[in-house]
């Protein structure tokens, strides 16, 4: 039906060649979009210079140059002339940044990344039969279907080549701190080795260790393992697409084939309700209706035809593709393309090749990983060094390295930072927010563009009534009150004149109400028919009511249907009037072409003469819908004079009389997909939260940029080039782009733009607008925001926009109308299609990221106080403090619940209103972080773990001094009566119970000062007194804390177990101190912070 | 374009170690300018220097609730309540050099070496010199069983004459493949043995129940008190009429090659212990009084010739009622190896 456009053909065939370049669909989202709409008798007005109203002045100069003169008396569908240019475009430069192993899989990915490239279509039947060496009557011979399954390959998606599981398990077995336990470990078994070699009945104590070590970075690598496991399942959901058997004709006779069987060039009968076996062209088709959903996420049935109408095989009406789906009526083919040529499976293999980028908490964590690690080994090199230096034996040196090594591994906060991330996943989720990967969670909080698609995801993919034009004046039919309804009339139901509109908007209609629907509110009624005059009759259905009836009452006794080349619609009603007419005639269709057939007009109740005056209005009422990118129709009727049509008069409906008289215009309807009630504050809260909305759509650029009017991707005040120069009345070259801030950028411009264009495009415009942009397109855009350091997020439904989706740093997938494809591709879905969910997800985002910050802080201040202990026992040869059983116990024991209950923290200030993190330098772990946990919290924790120490060796005997340089003989077995403060004879294992004692007891100062961290962790900038203590996880986390050290110290065997020993209660007491110092010193930093911001003290120890 | 991208995301900019180590651009040293150090350095300089102050504060205001040792102070917590136990341990002299190897506990000579013997000898003469009574320590007495005993100030004089071979002169018998080893008791705060033979009710001297209970730990398994010591007790007792209790006080001792073939080739006649065999019990209780001296015992191992360049386990145990023996946690017993080449 778009053969509407018939002079398309002479256009394109300016460029002789028929092959599409790359970087190309010209908008095949939008052909069978348009194809739809054109079904509905519905055509676009557009201003007399299109061009102007979208895009940068490049681009329109660019196509000044290449444009065709045309009469501007004629508007027609701008997308004609749009086209043009995308053939003249060069190819997009590809960047040469691969090393050359990956070139291989490049070059397959640049392949896949240019558009389909084929004639099939349009050569001469007979041209393909040769080609295919097949025959429309009697198919392919057995033979020739077995030398082109070889030739072609079957028609079976290859699923892109997989990491054998055990690498991926080894990967996850030797990532993050895994390098450095296996190491410990290693360490352990090596001393235990030496150990048992050197003595008959040595200590196991190595041997657990070692043991204790490898089960941690074993059950962790296992954890992660299945979390990765659990993700990546995009090609089985293509396969899910495949269908199961196709109707072929071989060696003239028809059979039913397993579709995989199916060879380039047999003939394939199609029935509605079969899923597309191939991408298929059409020799015949009897109202052959196919939906093209699973490709570009618009459920709308698109009309197929045998006739070649485009030059681009997404364009055109005899190609039918693979997956997707016949819904009417049926046709015959031959197959053209099988497998991974098809359409969806080139975007299938696009989709599946693209590499995700590292999700921006994995590269957080991975910078963190780093740092600690690097910390880590300086300190165990350097205090290997110093102790062999020092005289230690190799053994010795090895002991001490893994003290040191298992003191800097924060052995459980990357479970802990799994855990936080599913908490916040699970909260996520019941706010309508699936999160497929954990990492995702976070990653939304980074976000700072959001690239969304238009159709049901800003909007409601449904049309709806908008405004109508009748009387000479516009009016509003929904929200009278909305701003942007401003100054319009309200409708009042029994004007005559709307009467009149409402009249012919009832009858000339073929959509009707399912039956059986009784209670339910019309606007969720279901209805047979297309989507306009679906919106219309429920919309007349609220406003009059009882269409049915009033159907009924007026029956139709003949109907002119739609074709494309009237665009119009005509029905006749049986209408008994006062003025003796029998029949009424109702039409719509295409105003331009309405205005066409009247002679008159309706204007307050009576019928005038339609001068130049009322055309000029309906004109300006007509472009003026056409510039908010509206679906407009008009009407008009004509009571047919009862002399020549008496009562009972028989209409021929092939050649009708009537059309030789003039009508009476009625008015205008136009509708409008209108965006979901709460995208508009959703749009504001993203833009005071810094982040950058942007519509990338596959639609006609006036009603996208409409919309994104309506819902504040384009601010109020903000005009593009192109409106500037208009209400200045200067051109377009005149005005400097640089004072613009807006800009539609249709997909046809982007084809001809390389990547510092694109680049330019996207930094020096705030609000930008992508409208008719192909797969390829949305992924080219994607890249360049992502060129820029930004990350972003991209939601979408159909399969078309899987590869953007699995590009963006955040694919989101809507999860009512989305193809499963893009759900796979996306990691995170909405729940309830509604972009406003985004929002809440942000906020999670955000919030997870910065109680992350507070929850490592937390994990890491207890590190050096797990450090000290071992600097001092090699430097001042003491008994040693704490030991690496201890160490455990606080980093997969006592420190784990506090931490993962910092992820219920609720945010400090407004996170909303602050911009996106700056992913250079707001990092997770920072300088400031690493100083003022390691450097302070972290040493008054120590001093309050050795002054612990000092106070029950003290009390047991052994004054401080007197510990200086005994560690040899302290740790010498053979000693049986080693002397303390007080003359006392201590033997070996006596000391070695007080060395455990003292151990518990470091093990319980740092509990009692990680009792003030955790309150100090709370927040980071205001007072803990403003913030509150209602974080009841953590209240309860407190009590976990001291419940879990007093099971591992009091319980009886915990000596043999862990070398924990039992405390007197006072021995708890030493740390309180320092506990009751860290959240004074605390507050007084916070203090100084929030008094004098951009102090020393914020620069250095603000994390 | 991944892996491109990945670079701009990755934390300090790139620029490389290089540029951290020294940025010729802002003059940045390890990250920061030289200022930017200096300030850092003086602050943590201060905030180390108050977090000491408070932890010196902290320690000097805990440090008031303990008693001074050098005023003869008592720890704060003793024997049970203190992580000592009430159950001394056994220490030995000499012992082997713990810069060469800190786990051995193996007393190896060559007889023919003097140096060797020396070695060990030495440790033995440095150890009795210790036990000379400072001049002007007017709190040690000679004490004897019925006589003196320690009191919270008064302390015993530690005889180093009567050691029979296990002198100074004689080298204590090294040379003549004959060594001594010295045994001692270690000193627990306030701890006194518990003598068997004591009715509780009655706190007398019961011979019936001196026999019973010393049956009973020679009867004890896996090793239970050698009869020679048991006689020896016995013997000890009948000595002294009257001072039965006196003497059972003591915590007696017993040496003897740990497992069956040490006992053979270390036969129990070739032990001797010098100048009693055990600790009498006016030594007891230590109460860190000033002068106070580790009483010990001298353990002659008369090493057969047959037994020579063989490794002998020889384990001493303390005996008395309140003295537990734990062989793995070494306590109420010590060991060590005696190799005589």
């Amino acid at each position: 039906m778009s053969a509407g456009k018939p002079n398309m053909g002479r256009k394109l065939s300016r460029k002789s060649s028929y092959v599409f370049e790359n970087g190309q669909i010209p908008g095949y989202v939008h052909m069978i979009r348009q194809a739809s709409r054109t079904s509905s008798m519905v055509s676009r007005t557009t201003d007399p210079e299109p061009r102007e109203s979208y895009g940068s002045p490049r681009v329109s100069r660019l196509w000044k140059e290449t444009r065709q003169p045309r009469t501007p008396a004629t508007p027609e569908p701008p997308d004609v002339d749009e086209r043009t240019p995308l053939l003249l475009g060069k190819t997009p430069k590809k960047p040469d940044t691969r090393s050359d192993e990956e070139a291989k899989a490049e070059s397959v990915l640049a392949d896949l990344r240019k558009e389909l490239e084929m004639d099939s279509h349009k050569i001469s039947l007979d041209e393909l039969y040769t080609r295919l060496e097949t025959n429309p009557e009697n198919g392919l011979s057995n033979r020739q279907a077995e030398l082109h399954q070889s030739k072609y390959g079957m028609n079976l998606l290859t699923p892109p080549k997989e990491t054998p599981e055990w690498i991926k398990f080894a990967r996850n077995l030797l990532g993050g701190f895994a390098i450095l336990m296996w190491i410990g470990a290693f360490l352990c078994f090596a001393a235990f080795a030496v150990q048992n070699a050197t003595k008959p009945d040595a200590p196991k104590d190595y041997l657990y260790l070692g043991i204790v070590l490898a089960s941690v970075v074993l059950i962790s690598g296992l954890f992660s393992y299945y979390q990765e496991a659990k993700s990546s399942r995009i090609m089985d959901s293509f396969k899910k697409l495949v269908p199961q058997h196709a109707q072929v004709i071989r060696e003239g006779s028809q059979l039913s084939v397993c579709v995989t069987e199916l060879a380039v060039g047999d003939v394939v009968e199609l029935t509605y309700g079969d899923r597309i076996p191939a991408d298929i062209r059409l020799i015949e088709s009897f109202g052959l209706k196919v939906d093209n959903s699973a490709l570009t996420g618009e459920s709308e049935a698109v009309a197929r035809s045998a006739e070649c109408t485009h030059d681009n095989p997404l364009e055109t009406k005899n190609l039918v593709f693979f997956s997707t789906s016949a819904i009417e009526g049926t046709g015959k083919g031959i197959v053209v393309n099988v497998g991974d040529k098809t359409l969806m499976g080139r975007i299938a293999g696009l989709a599946s090749r693209l590499e995700s980028s590292q999700t921006p908490i994995a590269r957080e964590m991975d910078h963190f990983v780093h740092i600690i690690s690097s910390v880590a080994i300086f300190f165990g090199v350097l205090f290997f060094i110093i102790s062999v230096a020092m005289g230690y034996s190799w053994l010795d040196s090895a002991v001490f390295l893994i003290g040191i090594i298992v003191a800097n591994v924060p052995e459980g906060l990357l479970a802990t930072v799994t855990v936080c991330l599913a908490l916040t996943a699970k909260r996520m989720a019941s706010k309508n927010c699936l999160v497929k990967h954990l990492e995702a969670v976070e990653t939304l909080g980074s976000v700072s563009v959001i690239c969304s698609d238009k159709t049901g995801t800003l909007t409601q993919n449904k049309m709806s009534m908008s405004r109508m034009w009748y009387n000479g004046k516009m009016h509003a039919v929904e929200r009278p009150d909305d701003p942007d309804n401003e100054g319009l009339s309200k409708i009042i139901v029994g004007d005559p004149e709307f009467m009149a509109l409402a009249t012919v908007a009832r009858l000339c209609s073929r959509a009707h109400f399912k039956v059986g629907q009784v209670g339910i509110p019309d606007a969720l009624r279901e209805v047979v028919g297309d989507a306009t005059e679906s919106a219309i009759l429920k919309r007349m259905e609220t406003l009059l009511g009882n269409v049915e009836q009033y159907r009924f009452r007026n029956k139709k006794v003949c109907e002119i249907p739609f074709n494309s080349t009237n665009k119009y619609q005509a029905s006749v009603h049986c209408n008994k009037s006062d003025c003796g007419s029998h029949f009424l005639l109702a039409m719509k269709g295409a105003p331009e072409k309405i205005i066409e057939q009247c002679s008159t007009i309706l204007i307050n109740g009576e019928t005038k003469e339609l001068d130049e005056q009322c055309k000029a209005e309906f004109k300006a009422a007509y472009e003026e819908l056409g510039a908010r990118g509206e679906r407009v129709i008009g009407f008009c009727d004509y009571r047919l004079p009862p002399e020549e049509f008496p009562e009972g008069h028989l209409f021929n409906t092939e050649n009708p009389e009537f059309m030789s008289f003039t009508f009476r215009f009625v008015g205008l309807i136009s509708l409008i997909d209108p965006p979901r009630v709460n995208v508009p504050n959703a749009v504001r809260t993203c833009r005071s939260a810094g982040i950058k909305v942007v519509m990338v759509t596959g639609d006609h650029p006036l009603t996208a940029k409409a919309i994104a009017r309506q819902v504040g991707i384009i601010s109020p005040g903000n005009k593009t080039l192109d409106e500037l120069a208009a209400t200045q009345g200067v051109p377009v070259s005149d005005l400097d782009p640089s004072q613009v801030k807006v800009a539609v950028i249709h997909g046809s411009e982007l084809i001809d733009m390389d990547e510092e264009e694109l680049d330019a495009i996207i930094r020096n415009f705030d609000e930008l607008v992508f409208a008719r942009t192909s797969p390829q397109q949305k992924l080219q855009i994607v890249e360049g925001f992502q060129r820029q350091g930004t990350c972003v997020a991209v939601t979408g439904d159909g399969v078309n926009d899987s590869p953007a989706l699995k590009k963006a740093d955040i694919g989101i997938s809507m999860g009512i109308t989305g193809s499963d494809v893009s759900k796979e591709a996306a990691d995170m879905i909405l729940l309830d299609d509604n972009f406003a969910s985004i929002v809440t997800g942000v906020e999670e985002g955000r919030l997870i990221f910065d109680n992350l910050k507070k929850c490592v802080f937390y994990t890491l201040t207890d590190n050096i106080s797990e450090l000290t202990p071992f600097f001092l026992f090699i430097l001042a040869r003491i008994p040693l403090p704490l030991g690496t059983i201890s160490i455990l116990c606080i980093d997969l024991g006592t420190d784990v619940v506090p931490a993962v209950s910092l992820a219920y923290e609720k945010g400090e200030s407004d996170i909303m209103r602050r911009s996106p993190r700056n992913p250079l330098k707001d990092n997770l772990v920072t300088k400031q972080l690493i100083s003022y946990a390691y450097g302070q919290i972290g040493m008054i924790e120590s001093f309050a773990g050795m002054l612990t120490y000092f106070v029950i060796m003290s009390e047991n005997g052994f004054l401080p001094l007197k510990l200086l340089g005994l560690r040899s003989q302290w740790d010498a077995q053979q000693i049986n009566d080693l002397e303390d403060s007080f003359g006392q004879e201590w033997t070996y294992e006596q000391r070695k119970r007080l060395e455990n004692t003292c151990s518990a007891a470091y093990f319980v100062s740092i509990v009692v000062c990680q009792w003030a961290n955790l309150i100090i962790s709370k927040t980071r900038r205001v007072s803990i007194f403003k913030k509150g203590m209602t974080n009841w996880v953590l209240n309860f986390a407190l009590i976990f804390e001291t419940a879990l050290a007093c099971v591992l110290i009091y319980t009886p065997g915990m000596d043999v177990a862990l070398k924990m020993m039992p405390l007197r209660v006072h021995w708890w007491l030493p740390a309180l101190p320092f506990a009751i110092l860290i959240f004074v010193y605390d507050e007084i930093r916070r203090l100084i912070i929030r008094k004098f911001p951009g102090s020393w003290v914020e620069e250095e120890f603000y994390y | 374009m991944a892996g491109k991208k990945s670079d701009k995301y990755s934390p300090n900019g790139g620029g490389g170690f290089g540029t951290f180590l020294y940025n010729s651009d802002t003059g940045q040293v390890l990250g920061r300018t030289c200022g930017s150090w200096l300030k850092i350095t003086v602050f943590y300089i201060i905030f180390y220097a108050c977090l000491a102050a408070f932890f010196y504060l902290c320690y000097q205001i805990f440090a008031t609730t303990l008693e001074r040792p050098e005023e003869n102070g008592s720890p704060k917590w003793t024997q049970d309540a203190s992580l000592i136990g009430a159950n001394p341990g056994v220490g030995f002299r000499p012992m082997p050099d713990q810069d060469k190897n800190s786990e051995s506990t193996l007393i190896w000579y060559r007889t023919k070496d003097p140096a060797d013997s020396a070695f060990w000898s030495d440790q033995l003469t440095d150890f009795l010199n210790k036990l000379k009574v400072k001049e002007g320590a007017d709190n040690v007495v000679e004490c004897s069983v019925g006589g003196n005993s320690a009191t919270q100030k008064r302390v015993c004089k530690v005889p180093t004459e009567g050691l029979g071979d296990c002198t100074v002169d004689n080298s204590f018998g090294y040379p003549d493949g004959k060594p001594c080893v010295l045994i001692k008791l270690n000193k627990i705060y306030d701890w006194e043995p518990e003598p068997f033979g004591i009715d509780d009710d009655t706190n007398k001297y019961d011979k019936k129940l001196l026999e019973d209970e010393l049956e009973e730990k020679v009867q004890e398994q896996p090793k239970g008190m050698p009869v020679s010591l048991k006689n020896y007790i016995l013997n000890e007792v009948a000595k002294k009429p009257g001072n039965e209790i006196e003497v059972l006080r003591s915590v007696w001792l017993s040496c003897a090659g740990e497992n069956v073939g040490d006992e053979e080739n270390l036969p129990e006649s070739s032990i001797t212990y010098l100048p009693f065999r055990g600790i009498p019990g006016y030594y007891f209780p230590y109460k860190n009084q000033p002068n106070y001296k580790s009483p010990f015992v001298m353990v002659q191992l008369n090493v057969p010739e047959t037994s020579h360049h063989t490794l002998i386990n020889v384990e001493c145990r303390a005996w008395a009622k309140n003295v537990k023996y734990d062989r793995i946690d070494r306590l109420g017993s010590v060991h060590f190896e005696i190799l005589v080449d």
